[in-house]
């Protein structure tokens, strides 16, 4: 609990439902849900990737959404705080990690935004064209026809994403100056925006050669795999990452709202769109990449910035549009997500420290802009290609891993057994129906309590026994790293150690405000 | 971000590649319509794979021990055609309207798309309003 001291300052609140749902939506559907969504798809089976997939968001998803939602409005505190007042302070430490954890995703996030904020103004300048060279072996020539990788790998060595990490800085942090007064704004123009440019690539896709039976191949069920067990982890790793759960964005912003607010309801409407969002960018890229025979298998960075691009280069017409308007929606997806990063560790300085909202953005800006610009740094490492290339995405590549791969699943697993287990599924079941038209079960326990943490369990000890004792060795240890060898060993370290330090050091600290009331939820 | 390098690599060698398949007619064939394969010298050893990269990937051998070399794809989808270091993916169109797809397509569009419009009608049932003096610690 709370030491002492004066009474809570001013928060946030939202001034509509709508704006609430834009604002959360928004935070989910971030640059993954764009392209990541259509290549697991792909690997795992087409349609019958929604049977494990339709599972994992209404046994998985749904239930910790619901969570996270509770936590906030339950509090009217961030996820370090509101942790701490349900189940003292082994709750905020690990609500501090999971922030700590999300300012490192922040940095590279930024990052990554940076570069399709180059690729979009690029789109205009070049990137549709022939000419490109990079100072790598396979693209040191111009190329020919126009190439996104070389592009691409051009750009990453050149100081220009410096540039443009510093301009999505600014749009972010501009967003966030007034709290939820400006989010709101922001978002009531941006998330539609970004349906309706994903509506028009659809049409552009479908309408390509072939575009319809891309459709029908993303949607035909390849039923073969649904009996792996990496298509299940597959599904449910998806729909964790994809929901944005475990980074205390959802917590954040759902303290904004009253606490009478239907989260079960709330939680359905964000979870759907965000689902549906990936629903309707799946049709978009198998349409557009089945047109010009691309596989899309690959991660984020691989289809959305050589792959997409590369299949915009061979449209008929209006290539350069297509190319801005889609390196748009990414910045667009990408930007509504990072406000939500930054808004959940700005609120939770305000809670711990009392301090103004300037204050608190400037605290989290100042590591988030630092981190952002090591990961653009433009140093050729390896130029044979054998890794990554540059010193900013081996950074990228090696962090995420670590980063985003475990600390949302861990957060959301340990969120999990503190709340059913500490605090008392039933409490939180409790409070969730006083509010909510759609009363939940005791089902709901048996998820909160058994079922979500034994799913997350496995998939972490899976992933880490892969990690540690696969074929592979340490992630990234097979990569030609020069001078940065030792980034597959010290960036998991630093991030382990510097956030689970940095989350005890902040939950130490003197705590500046007093929750105005205590929690007591009607069991 | 593993497959950000394979997908690199991949893209790198398209073009070097694609020279040793000189042409591959009809760019988009129809399931089960022949496809020839033509490559710039002759080739003991064509591996077909549908669906490549992906779990449930097949993969199909053939010694031709020609410069072409003919198949018949026998799935539609995303298709690709080895031989060495050569490989050119093609998009294998479907031959009619498969059921399963669209049903498919259908079922989850009405899942995600019917759910949040009923959420969204229970949301602003009451309103979209938020009455400030219900706010939590304010």
């Amino acid at each position: 609990m709370p030491d002492s001291a004066p009474a809570a300052p001013k928060r946030g609140a939202w001034n509509s439902k709508l704006g609430f749902i834009l604002a959360a939506s928004g935070s989910a559907i971030g640059l993954g849900n764009i392209v990541f969504f259509a290549s697991n798809a792909y690997q795992y089976g087409g349609g019958a990737f929604y049977l494990p997939y339709f599972i994992a968001l209404f046994v998985l998803g749904i239930p910790v959404m619901i969570t996270e939602f509770s936590l906030g409005t339950m509090t009217g505190r961030s996820i370090p705080m509101a942790l701490s007042r349900l189940v003292g302070k082994k709750g905020e430490i690990v609500g501090r990690w999971s922030l700590s954890s999300a300012l490192f995703i922040t940095m590279y996030y930024i990052a990554i935004l940076g570069w399709a904020f180059c690729m979009m103004v690029g789109a205009i300048f070049g990137l549709m064209e022939p000419g490109a060279p990079a100072p790598f072996e396979p693209f040191a020539e111009p190329s020919a026809d126009p190439n996104a990788t070389a592009y691409f790998f051009g750009l990453l060595a050149s100081w220009w994403p410096m540039l443009a990490v510093l301009v999505i800085w600014a749009l972010t942090l501009t967003a966030l100056w007034k709290g939820t007064e400006t989010i709101e704004r922001v978002v009531r123009v941006a998330v539609p925006l970004m349906w309706v440019f994903m509506i028009i690539l659809i049409v552009r896709g479908v309408t390509l050669p072939g575009g319809t039976d891309g459709v029908l191949y993303l949607f035909t069920p390849d039923l073969a795999g649904i009996a792996q067990p990496d298509v299940w982890k597959g599904a449910f790793s998806q729909m964790f990452f994809s929901l944005s759960l475990g980074l205390g964005t959802m917590t954040a912003y759902a303290s904004y709202l009253p606490k009478d607010s239907d989260q079960v309801n709330n939680s359905f409407m964000v979870s759907l769109l965000n689902c549906g969002f990936e629903y309707i960018a799946g049709i978009a890229i198998f349409s557009m990449l089945f047109a010009f025979a691309l596989n899309p298998v690959g991660g984020t960075l691989s289809l959305s910035f050589f792959a997409i691009p590369q299949g915009i280069s061979a449209f008929p017409f209006a290539v350069k549009l297509f190319g801005f308007s889609f390196f748009l929606l990414m910045v667009m997806a990408g930007v509504t997500s990072a406000i939500s990063l930054v808004e959940g560790m700005a609120s939770a300085v305000i809670d711990k420290t009392g301090t103004s909202r300037a204050a608190a953005l400037t605290m989290v800006a100042v590591p988030g802009i630092i981190g952002a610009v090591i990961t653009t740094l433009p140093f050729v490492v390896d130029p044979s290609l054998g890794g990554n290339g540059t010193v900013g995405l081996n950074f990228l590549d090696i962090l995420d891993h670590w980063a985003f791969g475990y600390s949302l699943l861990a957060v959301g697993l340990i969120e999990c057994v503190l709340l059913g287990w500490v605090f008392g599924a039933d409490k939180l079941r409790a409070f969730v129906n006083e509010h909510s038209k759609l009363k939940l079960g005791a089902w709901f326990d048996v998820l909160i309590k058994y079922l979500i943490p034994a799913v997350l369990g496995t998939v972490l000890v899976w992933n880490l026994a892969i990690d540690l004792f696969g074929a592979d060795g340490l992630y990234g240890s097979g990569y030609p790293l020069g001078s940065v060898s030792w980034f597959p060993i010290v960036i998991p370290l630093v991030w382990i150690l510097g956030t689970l330090g940095l989350a005890t050091f902040l939950t130490s600290r003197r705590s500046a405000t007093v929750p105005s009331e205590t929690v007591s939820p009607a069991v | 971000m593993r497959a950000l390098l394979l997908i690199a690599v991949a893209f790198v060698a398209a073009p070097v590649n694609a020279q040793d398949i000189v042409s591959v007619t009809p760019e988009q064939p129809t399931r089960g319509e022949p496809v020839t394969v033509t490559f710039s010298e002759s080739v003991d050893s064509v591996t077909v794979t549908y669906r490549p990269g992906a779990i449930t990937a097949t993969a199909d051998t053939f010694t031709p021990g020609s410069e072409t070399f003919e198949f018949s794809p026998e799935r539609a989808g995303v298709v690709s055609v080895t031989s060495g270091d050569a490989s050119q993916s093609l998009s294998v169109r479907f031959r009619g309207t498969p059921i399963s797809g669209l049903l498919v397509m259908i079922l989850a569009g009405l899942v995600l798309f019917g759910g949040a419009a009923v959420a969204l009608r229970a949301l602003l049932s009451g309103g979209d309003k938020i009455d400030p003096t219900l706010m939590p610690d304010t």
